[in-house]
């Protein structure tokens, strides 16, 4: 009865794709700024598959369940009272996250009316002056939006932490860390960081638990405690959602973002979280055309490449092996030649990201679990080993060093904190008690010193729609995100080898 | 000839005993490169030796960066990263030392091994994914398919049950267990749900003697930190606190400096007899 089951499903992933790679892009040609910017509360039909325009060519949608009615649904309402919904922060065009090109074009069409600037997060500081784009200037350069988490810790559970460590503000660009109302010794103690929105695609990989990894499948590779489990069901979580940990699943994310970005005190019904979780659950999304190598679909490309391959790929699988390689096999692009030499650059790409290894070292939160310090490793071997997705399958949260210093000293933009750990706490494994950091990561969730800094690792699907890159939008393009690893890790990586990976990640 | 068995078996013991040098002492580790495919390997320089750093479990490798805690046997006809076999216990010092940061060049030895994961998987998954990476040959959609599966579920135990012991070691000051270990762990609760049985948990702490004569002692809160996190393992994957009976020993041994690791424990019983309270002295 079970196989017969599993055959009726397969039987209808596999009808679902075929009706996707059966159906034309005729009816989403329009690449407009109007038709490419979904403004809460109007009725449109989110399509069973779109397309959207992007610098180096086309970002495919699978909306695997069929079109959604917009007007109905409650990722698409604006259920905000500040006017915003779901979909003011996940732009289709944006593969379901925001750029801060679209947020810019948005202020130009709007005089910055937008819901989508609202003052709460959409500005450095609520308490600055709304009407001046210097007032948003973190969300117009770098698509940040204000986090505010509450000091002491408060994980989800409302249970509240005993912070292992002090925390000052050393530096306050925004002003709001600092602000009598918004800030650290405010009555509500608080303290801002600044982060991108995640990526609403590919989410039910971001949701299976990793398989054949025992025993992290139930715990903590970090520190072998048990992953946290879903209030709901009681099942473990993945905990690949969001950047610091803190929305076990779709729903309890849901909630926590209605509650702040949306600033809807009563929250949402049950029905329309489970509306959420299962639209999110449905789409698939990755690179589907590049300008230079054409059509990134069908029998004649790589299988990893396409959104169609995130529908049909297993789920929660480790990638890192000789048949897998991470995004699948490339063989076939490596001997393009003339005209194709773009392709064999994407070949080549996809293997110095399976095979470069280097010297991975001084990675707090990452070197300390036990793979030794250094661990020479590729990119798809060490952190982004997860099938098709790229994301660290035994959910890994790190200092890669975008957060802390003195790896990251060029953010003037972001506040600075020292963060002084006590003399009882495990230091940070790399930086010791005294830490100086623009955003402390994990450890605001779990308000331990050697999480400081610490970020989850992120799926790399659709990477050409939804620059800049990293939590805190350190990296504006591609080139400068592999710069970042080149210049960290001390890689010394060709400028072929550079432009070869630059090349492959755009067609993810 | 059974004679000369058991004058050849003594032998061999013999020779174990007598080829087997303790060692306990606090050094810098030393990464040395083993090549452009493959990893570094880790050893160390103790009295004008190499001795090569072996965890006793997977994924608990030195760090540059920190000191380590080197407790266990010199095995002298091995050699492992350019050094003497080890045995036993390492445990990474928590507290920053910047001058633990060398890596050796790779000098053509030893020359590491590609890692493969498909060698560490059973034969039938093996098998499986070799047979995937034929068909990718001429399939590339192959390439998708998962090569990395669950194990398979081993049986669910069966009366008549018997009582279990389980010992989980941990390094010097920590908590963490390996995964190995976390294993055998989530086979043992298995097998007291089947059974119905009370499981006994007694953590310890411990003291650590050099070879200089100094001695480690671990913070006095931490065989209560391993008991709870033990019972939160428990109790979170599924076992009533009813069910489990802890006690935590407090009181440190003295160290001999010979498998003084061995201390650092938390140690599991499942039996079948009646549970007396008080049953471990405190």
């Amino acid at each position: 009865m079970k196989n017969m089951k599993t055959l009726f499903l397969k039987a209808l992933l596999l009808s679902q794709a075929l009706l996707v790679s059966l159906m034309t892009v005729a009816d989403t040609e329009d690449y407009s700024s109007d038709a490419q910017w979904w403004s809460p509360g109007e009725e449109r039909v989110f399509p069973q598959y779109s397309e959207y325009k992007n610098t180096s060519g086309r970002l495919g949608i699978i909306n695997l369940n069929g079109p959604i009615n917009t007007a109905e649904h409650p990722f698409f309402q604006a259920l905000g009272s500040n006017g915003r919904g779901c979909v003011s922060c996940h732009q289709p065009s944006d593969a379901m996250s925001i750029t801060p090109e679209t947020a810019l074009q948005r202020w130009k069409e709007t005089n910055g009316k937008d819901p989508l600037f609202a003052a709460f997060d959409g500005s450095d500081c609520p308490t600055l002056d709304q009407s001046k784009p210097s007032s948003h200037s973190l969300l117009l350069k770098k698509g940040l939006f204000r986090i505010g988490m509450p000091w002491p810790p408060m994980p989800f559970n409302g249970k509240p932490v005993a912070p292992e460590f002090t925390i000052e503000v050393i530096r306050d660009p925004t002003g709001c860390n600092t602000d009598p109302v918004w800030g650290l010794n405010s009555e509500k103690p608080t303290v801002s960081v600044y982060r991108r929105p995640r990526p609403v695609i590919n989410v039910d990989h971001l949701l299976e638990m990793p398989h054949g990894v025992p025993p992290y499948n139930k715990f903590f590779f970090n520190d072998s405690s048990l992953l946290p489990k879903d209030p709901e069901t009681g099942n473990f979580v993945s905990q690949q959602l969001m950047a610091d940990g803190r929305g076990l699943t779709p729903k309890l994310q849901a909630l926590d973002a209605a509650q702040t970005h949306l600033e809807l005190m009563a929250g949402l019904s049950k029905e329309q979280l489970q509306q959420i979780e299962a639209f999110e659950r449905q789409l698939f999304a990755a690179q589907s055309f590049d300008a230079v190598a054409g059509d990134l679909t069908g029998d004649t490309t790589p299988p990893g490449l396409g959104p169609d391959a995130l529908v049909k790929a297993p789920r929660g699988r480790l990638g890192n092996n000789p048949l897998n390689k991470i995004f699948g096999d490339f063989s076939m692009w490596e001997n393009a030649v003339n005209q194709q030499e773009f392709k064999a650059s994407v070949a080549r790409g996809a293997n110095i990201f399976k095979e470069r290894r280097f010297y991975i070292k001084d990675v707090g939160a990452y070197n300390d679990k036990g793979l030794g310090n250094p661990f020479k490793r590729s990119c798809g071997a060490g952190c982004h080993n997860t099938l098709v997705m790229g994301m660290d399958l035994s959910p890994g949260f790190m200092d890669l060093g975008l957060n802390n210093w003195p790896w990251q000293t060029t953010r003037s933009d972001l506040p600075l904190f020292k963060i002084t750990c006590h003399a009882n706490a495990k230091p940070q494994s790399y930086l010791g008690r005294v830490i100086m950091t623009h955003d402390p990561g994990r450890a605001l969730i779990t308000g331990k010193c050697i999480d400081v800094g610490g970020t989850m690792t992120q799926q790399m699907r659709g990477l050409a729609a939804r620059a800049p890159y990293f939590a805190g939008g350190a990296a504006a393009n591609l080139r400068e995100l592999v710069d970042f690893y080149d210049r960290r890790f001390n890689i010394n990586y060709t400028e072929q080898e550079k432009i070869d990976l630059v090349n492959f990640m755009r067609t993810l | 000839m059974r004679g000369s068995l058991i004058c050849s078996m003594f032998s061999l013991v013999m020779a174990h005993i007598v080829n087997a040098e303790s060692v306990s002492f606090l050094s810098c580790p030393i990464a040395r490169d083993t090549g452009p495919d493959s990893d570094v390997c880790f050893f160390t320089e103790y009295q004008g030796r190499e001795i090569a750093l072996i965890p006793r479990t997977p994924y608990n490798r030195p760090e540059l960066k920190h000191k380590i805690l080197v407790e266990g046997e010199l095995i002298p006809t091995k050699t492992v990263c350019g050094g003497v076999g080890f045995k036993g216990s390492l445990s990474i010092l928590p507290e920053l030392s910047p001058e633990c940061d060398e890596i050796r060049p790779h000098d053509g030895s030893p020359a590491g091994k590609r890692n493969n994961l498909f060698h560490r998987m059973p034969e039938k998954h093996r098998e499986r994914a070799f047979a995937l990476m034929e068909r990718a040959k001429s399939d590339p959609s192959a390439s998708l398919e998962a090569a990395i599966y669950d194990p398979d579920p081993t049986p669910e135990p069966q009366p008549p049950f018997f009582d279990q012991h389980l010992s989980i070691y941990f390094s010097f000051n920590q908590v963490k267990s390996s995964g190995p270990e976390l294993i055998q762990l989530l086979e043992l609760i298995r097998y007291a749900n089947a059974a119905n049985e009370t499981i006994l948990l007694k953590a310890f702490q411990g003291k650590s003697k050099l070879d200089s004569g100094e001695i480690l002692t671990e913070k006095p809160t931490m065989a209560e930190q391993r008991a709870q996190q033990m019972v939160n393992t428990l109790t979170g994957l599924g076992v009533s606190s009813e069910r489990i009976k802890v006690t935590t020993i407090d009181a440190f041994q003295t160290p001999s400096g010979i498998d003084d690791w061995k201390q650092r424990r938390v140690e599991f019983t499942l039996s079948l007899s009646p549970i007396e309270e008080n049953i471990y002295d405190n």
